[in-house]
């Protein structure tokens, strides 16, 4: 008689109390009307949320249906939940580059992103911006570029796209700020900034695509600690 | 943007009040007001306190005022909100660039200057 070996692969619980709440908070419905709606008490609903209790299947069916999510919403675990993503279109015009700040700032303080993050990302992204409203396409020419913002925690990413003249900023170094800045028209500087203030940045030209700059910066919240 | 200019009735010293973002969309007409004013004087002091932004593009006028000036009294900047001064930290020019908060501080700055170099 052979040995039967049962090996229990384990999953990360799903949380179907947070699930649950946001859920409902979505729907714009109160743990009462959720109880009423589908026979159960508002304090049993609570306990759910909580991760006091779990329902049965029965009751699970029952709260997706009122929710109107799909029957297995609650018991399916995303191993990579959906990433918040930002993003803006914008004629290649120097008066956006206001708008894009006052976005990007809003944006980073929802998120609480610390003080000093915000501030580097600001001057990365103006000075990406400035780069391709300037250079990438003929000048006078209306045309529009991509800026798609990524939070995830502890990290923000920003990407660029634009179907201009094929530029690498990548390549381009500055060795002395000082001497370079007392030039007019050296696009050197902004570049030299960005890649300062940012932990990575990335470049990549395709003909669907055209300029793809990726830049990313390890954040804090606005406590100052690691998220 | 906003730009107000005013004489300051001392040793030919003036206060350059800016307002708004220094970013590229607004540092060719700060440049084109200064250009006006360096056939004036040489001895410049810049209130920031209402610029709320500070690009590279904004930065190199600076830079340039400040070579132009440099011999003859210089440019001297005063009230810089933190972002300005972190920006231009960042571009590792906080020694190139005089800073001080106030303008009677700026003037001693500039007439210091003015008394070695003449």
């Amino acid at each position: 008689m052979g040995v039967t070996t049962f090996c229990e692969i384990r999953s990360r619980p799903v949380d179907i109390g947070k699930k649950l709440k946001e859920v409902r908070r979505l729907r714009g419905i109160s743990l009462r009307a959720l109880g009423k709606r589908i026979e159960v008490s508002a304090s049993f609903l609570s306990q759910v949320e909580q991760g006091k209790c779990r329902p049965s299947l029965e009751t699970l069916g029952r709260i997706s249906a009122a929710l109107e999510v799909k029957a297995d919403y609650f018991l399916r675990d995303e191993e990579k939940p959906a990433k918040e993503v930002l993003e803006i279109k914008l004629p290649n015009r120097l008066k956006y580059l206001s708008v894009v700040g006052s976005l990007v700032t809003e944006a980073c303080r929802v998120h609480q992103i610390h003080q000093r993050d915000v501030e580097d990302i600001l001057l990365a992204i103006d000075e990406a911006c400035t780069n391709i409203i300037k250079y990438a396409y003929d000048v006078g020419s209306l045309r529009d570029f991509t800026i798609r913002l990524t939070f995830d925690p502890g990290m923000v990413s920003i990407h660029f796209e634009d179907k201009g003249t094929p530029f690498n900023p990548v390549n381009v170094n500055l060795l002395n700020p000082e001497i370079d800045m007392g030039r007019r028209n050296v696009t050197g500087m902004g570049i030299y900034l960005m890649k300062k203030v940012m932990d990575k940045v990335e470049y990549q030209y395709s003909v669907e695509r055209g300029n793809c700059l990726t830049l990313t910066k390890k954040v804090s919240d606005s406590s100052g600690s690691q998220i | 943007m906003k730009i107000e200019t005013v004489d300051l009735n001392r040793n030919n010293i003036y206060l350059v009040k800016v307002a708004g973002r220094l970013d590229a969309a607004f540092s060719a007409q700060l440049e084109d007001e200064i250009d006006q004013l360096l056939e004036r004087t040489k001895k410049i002091i810049m209130d920031f306190s209402s610029v709320t932004y500070l690009s590279s593009s904004g930065l190199r006028v600076l830079l340039s005022v400040k070579r132009e000036t440099e011999n003859q009294g210089g440019l001297v900047l005063i009230n810089l909100a933190d972002i300005v001064k972190r920006i231009i930290h960042v571009a590792e020019l906080d020694d190139f660039l005089s800073l001080a908060d106030s303008v009677d501080e700026a003037i001693k700055i500039i007439e210091k200057k003015t008394a070695s170099s003449s």
